[in-house]
């Protein structure tokens, strides 16, 4: 039950799913992606165990999945109404969210992609190699439940993507990624991923 | 915002136009050319000059391999991407079989030593195993599943058999009873080799031959036949009006739960092909390091 | 037909209404980009659905190919619309609301999120991924690691290491340290003490196997007598040439590289030896060197000469022409003209390999009498010292006068005189002495100076003196090994006619050395990798450990030398404990 839309298809489901008004997201190719995680895996790491990337979600066709994860838009639609205005959009471009952060959700309700989450900060974790080889405590961004947490003194914030921007090396998730389906494109790119798309692999 | 880089969405043999390919070639060819140098003393084997240098080689490809399970752990910090490293991967473990073969000098036996070089050649034909998983079976998964998640394929099955419960019950409590049991017996997912077979073990209880008795037995449902078939002979059997309506509506449903049904199995049974090969790959890699460490050190201890 | 799209998008807390008026003969659904509305997300075909106007006022909602539609909350193919009726697709739900005026079909479109309501199996889920059946990568790792220690280090380890001697260790072990084999032993090797023994001689931990293992069975002279005066020597073990443990099994080296590596350049590697010359391989192996037993003084020495050299000579104090011998029309002996061949002379040793040595009374006596008396041919001097030639002499002739009772002149003619009774006079033993000395002068001189042995040997007349020493003969020792330091084995060459190597047809002289030379050998042999001829390497004919020179080591000049068993005591102690003794 599969058509081979052709270009035009492919650009209208981008334009859809609001990749128009985006500076920066994340693709997924579906024939590259084998569903190891590494990048929510990385996600969580780079950011004190919380991934800011749901892979499996956001919608796909003809092989583009789109996972739920910001697109840092040209006009932030979390900008609006932050009370402390903890959201910012770096020189560089990424829009982040900074610590100052009250927990109000606003911003959560107003992305109309739902890419921004509510968290408590996750627990510490034990060595990478005491987890290699003896399974202790959870492993490298394993889920766990950050919908609450023991400490009680925890606050819930608004966590979101924000393209790596503290990294020398770049966005966690596409240098995680070992089959190389995840990369993270501008919308003057798009048309190279559609001809990479159509031309195969 | 950093730019995407010029070329994406390379498979891991094609990454950066088969750059590691090349290195491979070129470690295998100098590798050969070792070997080929004339040694007078003894016949090919590990302990001559070659043989220490292509062991040596060797040993420390192995090492750089096992250490792809630390960096693609390593988010922070790390040389270059973990597709690049995965593709290096690839391509110099395919030469390790080439250069650890040459230093063997060809001399095979019921030692620790050919058993070193066993535990790596699994090693190396499982990873070209997963190699050819991770290229092929993605696509095929996903096409399979018609875009959608698993999770929303057992969410139509849900669906679905919610609405057979209420039509059968409305043909007849005895039909209702029938279909109840299909739907408690239907089986998904299983052991290792269950998964893998991607066969529907689904069964269903059925009351003997004729309405009236009460003999129960089990057979098998798969893929729903037992019901379908069922099924159609009531609709056969049927006087017609209301209930052969219903009775083609019950019909069509379970076909349409075959259809999902198969695709979920389906779905297991790929994704389980598509992770085997690393329960042979990792755990025989570190029993591999072990072995690699013992080997060096019982050719020293007898030198 | 008319129809209103009313989009309602639902935040947490607000909602927000769009509407949409389409005109259009028919409304397709699906997530292709040329549907007249559009629907994305998942579980949404390209063209799932076609929303058309009947004749009879119906509206009619049909899924398109292997679509499905949830209308009213039931799986079906197609349905007729009427108020309030809902049709799901993916995650969107029509509902169908009043149609205001002027329009035939209003629909209002809600899209929910991926999970829209909490949905349960009938029937209980099964492990769904290798994971979930209980399979974990690292519980086999530690399995898999475990099983190498204990099968690759523990249990070797622990049976190398067991206190006491090899017997001590337990007869039966899982796995002994034979595990760590890289190879097997070489056949010879696979004797009681060596094969159950790693130790024996792998004496001790991360080190080489040292010479003394070797030497506790093995007594081999070393390549020169004083290793210690030969840098080029200084650092070699017998491990370094001699490996164990391989396939194919070669525990000795045959190649040219063993020699060549230094004997293609002495002046580099032992610049004093200036007496050996560079050899390449055989096709360029210097003249031989040959070892020529001469008399200096009273004694036999050798010296070593190359064959090129023009003072080559046999010097053996021996006359002897092989020419004259080997004439193809016979030479004349006792039974007539013979035709004599090499054979009749040069017999080959029991093992094959060099000619039994030449003795007078075996292979000249036959024809060379030493008799010296015409009447009694069938007597023969000794063939020894001139004074045992004159001893025997004067006794043979003193007897026939003791007989004869007077001088006689043929033995044929003896006869006895009557004889006076009593003892003879004192003058006729002075007389018997006087005639038989006279006589076996004669007859010595006869025989040294120009019949027997004068043909053969080098006799110096010393006229002045008298009796046997008037007669000096040089003694004869006639070379038998010129290549002490190679090994030939005629065996081997029996096919070759004797004259294709030496020359002796034609030798008249005996200072003739007709030992082939180089050139001879270079007509069948080349070097070790030559195609065209006999593949020749040093160690055909060279060893690289050479032979003791005498008593039972002699016997076997080929092989390494082995103790003798009650010199070899590790072997012996093997032995008595196969026998059970203690």
């Amino acid at each position: 039950m599969e058509a081979d839309p052709g270009g035009g298809a492919v650009m209208a489901f981008l334009m859809e799913q609001g990749l128009g008004e985006s500076t920066d997201v994340l693709v997924i190719h579906e024939d590259l992606c084998v569903g190891c995680d590494n990048c929510e895996v990385a996600c969580a790491e780079t950011h004190g165990g919380v991934s800011r990337l749901d892979r499996a979600g956001g919608a796909s066709f003809a092989s583009v999945h789109v996972p739920i994860a910001c697109r840092h838009c040209e006009f932030p639609h979390c900008m609006k109404e932050c009370p402390p205005d903890a959201i910012h959009r770096a020189p560089s471009g990424e829009v982040y969210i900074d610590n100052t952060c009250i927990g109000c959700e606003n911003c959560v309700r107003n992305c109309p992609y739902g890419v921004i989450k509510m968290a408590y900060p996750a627990p510490k974790k034990p060595s990478l190699f005491s987890w290699l080889f003896f399974g202790a405590g959870s492993g490298p961004g394993q889920h766990h439940d950050c919908s609450h947490s023991d400490d009680k003194t925890a606050l819930k914030k608004a966590v979101k993507c924000d393209a790596c921007k503290d990294l020398a090396q770049g966005p966690a998730c596409v240098r995680a990624c070992p089959t190389g389906a995840a990369v993270r494109l501008e919308p003057q790119r798009f048309a190279d991923l559609i001809s990479r798309q159509k031309g195969g692999l | 915002m950093r730019v995407a880089p010029k070329i994406f969405h390379q498979t891991i043999l094609a990454y950066r136009g088969f750059h590691y390919a090349w290195w491979a070639l070129g470690l295998g060819l100098v590798s050969w050319l070792i070997y080929l140098i004339p040694n007078y003393e003894q016949p090919a084997n590990g302990g001559t000059w070659q043989g220490y240098t292509l062991g040596t080689v060797g040993a420390l490809l192995i090492v750089w391999l096992l250490w792809l399970g630390i960096r693609k752990r390593r988010n922070d910090g790390g040389i270059g991407t973990v597709q690049g490293w995965v593709s290096a991967h690839v391509y110099l473990g395919t030469t390790l079989l080439w250069v650890a073969t040459l230093h063997t000098g060809f001399q095979f036996g019921w030692n620790l030593h050919t058993l070193a070089y066993g535990l790596m050649a699994t090693v190396i034909i499982s990873g070209m195993l997963g190699v050819w998983a991770y290229l092929v079976l993605p696509a095929r998964m996903v096409r399979q599943r018609d875009n959608r998640t698993r999770d929303e394929l057992l969410l139509a099955i849900v669906e679905v058999d919610r609405q057979c419960l209420r039509l059968a019950q409305d043909v007849h409590p005895d039909v209702g009873a029938f279909v109840q049991s299909a739907l408690d017996r239907t089986v998904l997912g299983g052991s290792l080799l269950q998964q893998l077979s991607g066969r529907d073990r689904s069964s269903v209880e059925i009351r003997g031959g004729k309405e009236n008795s009460t003999a129960q037995r089990i057979v098998r449902n798969r893929n729903q036949g037992q019901v379908i078939r069922a099924l159609a002979e009531r609709l056969a059997r049927s006087p017609g009006g209301k209930e052969a309506v219903l009775l083609q509506e019950l019909l069509w449903l379970f076909a349409r739960r075959k259809t999902l049904l198969q695709q979920v199995l389906a779905d297991v049974r790929l994704q389980g092909w598509l992770q085997l090969w690393l329960l042979v790959h990792v755990p025989l890699s570190l029993a591999l390091l072990v072995a690699l460490v013992l080997h060096i050190f019982s050719v020293f201890y007898y030198w | 037909m008319r129809c209103l799209i009313r989009t309602i998008a639902a935040q947490k807390d607000t909602l927000e209404y769009r509407d949409a008026e389409y005109v259009v003969n028919e409304i397709s659904l699906g997530a292709a980009s040329d549907c007249t509305l559009y629907l994305e997300g998942r579980g949404v075909l390209p063209r799932h659905a076609l929303i058309a106007l009947r004749r009879d006022g119906r509206v009619q909602i049909r899924a398109d190919g292997g679509a499905t539609l949830q209308i009213n909350n039931k799986e079906q193919r197609s349905a007729l619309l009427a108020l309030n009726d809902t049709i799901r697709i993916g995650q969107h739900l029509l509902t169908v609301i009043q149609a205001p005026f002027g329009f035939d079909l209003a629909l209002s479109l809600k899209t929910e999120g991926v999970v829209q309501e909490e949905g349960r199996l009938e029937f209980e889920l099964g492990p769904m991924s290798l994971t979930e059946a209980g399979w974990s990568r690292r519980r086999w790792a530690w399995l898999g690691v475990l099983l190498v220690l204990i099968g690759g280090l523990i249990l070797p380890l622990t049976w190398s290491l067991w206190p006491g001697d090899a017997k001590a260790r337990p007869a039966h072990w899982p796995v002994t340290d034979n595990a760590w084999l890289s190879g097997p032993l070489h056949s010879v090797h696979r004797i009681p003490g060596l094969i159950d023994d790693c130790g024996a001689c792998h004496e001790a931990p991360f080190v080489q196997v040292r010479d003394q293992a070797c030497k506790t069975c093995h007594e081999t002279p070393d390549h020169v007598a004083h290793p210690e005066k030969a840098p080029a020597f200084a650092d070699q073990t017998c491990a370094g040439c001699h490996r164990e443990h391989n396939e194919p099994a070669t525990l000795v080296r045959h190649d040219e590289a063993l020699c060549v590596d230094c004997h293609g350049d002495i002046a580099q590697h032992w610049p004093e030896k200036t007496e050996l010359r560079d050899v390449g391989n055989f096709a360029e192996h210097p003249p031989f060197k040959l070892s020529l037993l001469h008399m200096q003084g009273s004694e036999w020495h050798t010296t070593r000469i190359a064959q090129d050299d023009p003072a080559l000579s046999e010097v053996s104090n021996l006359k002897f022409s092989h020419a004259q011998h080997l004439n193809p029309d016979g030479i004349d002996g006792p039974d007539g003209s013979t035709v004599m061949e090499c054979v009749d002379c040069h017999q080959p040793q029991q093992n094959g390999k060099l000619m039994q040595p030449i003795q007078m009374e075996q292979h000249c006596a036959s024809c060379h009498s030493l008799a010296f008396e015409a009447t009694d041919p069938e007597r023969q001097v000794p063939h020894g010292k001139p004074e045992a030639v004159v001893r025997a002499l004067e006794e043979y002739y003193a007897r026939l006068y003791a007989i004869q009772g007077g001088p006689v002149e043929s033995v044929h003619e003896l006869s006895r005189p009557a004889q006076r009774p009593g003892k003879p006079p004192k003058s006729f033993y002075a007389a018997m002495k006087a005639w038989a000395d006279e006589r076996a002068l004669e007859a010595a001189t006869t025989l040294m100076e120009e019949s027997a042995c004068h043909s053969c040997h080098d006799v110096t007349v010393h006229a002045e003196k008298s009796g046997a020493e008037r007669w000096r003969v040089l003694p004869v020792r006639i070379t038998e090994q010129w290549l002490p330091k190679s090994r030939f084995d005629h065996a081997a060459h029996l096919q070759i006619d004797c004259g294709e190597c030496h020359a002796a047809v034609k030798s008249e002289k005996t200072t003739d050395v007709l030992l082939p030379d180089l050139a001879n050998c270079q007509q069948c042999h080349g070097g070790e990798d030559s195609s065209s001829q006999v593949s020749s390497g040093c160690v055909g004919c060279h060893g690289y450990h050479p032979a003791a020179a005498s008593g039972y080591h002699a016997l076997f000049p080929r092989s390494t030398v082995q103790k003798l068993p009650s010199h070899n005591s590790a072997l012996q102690r093997a032995v008595s404990q196969q026998k059970g003794s203690p």
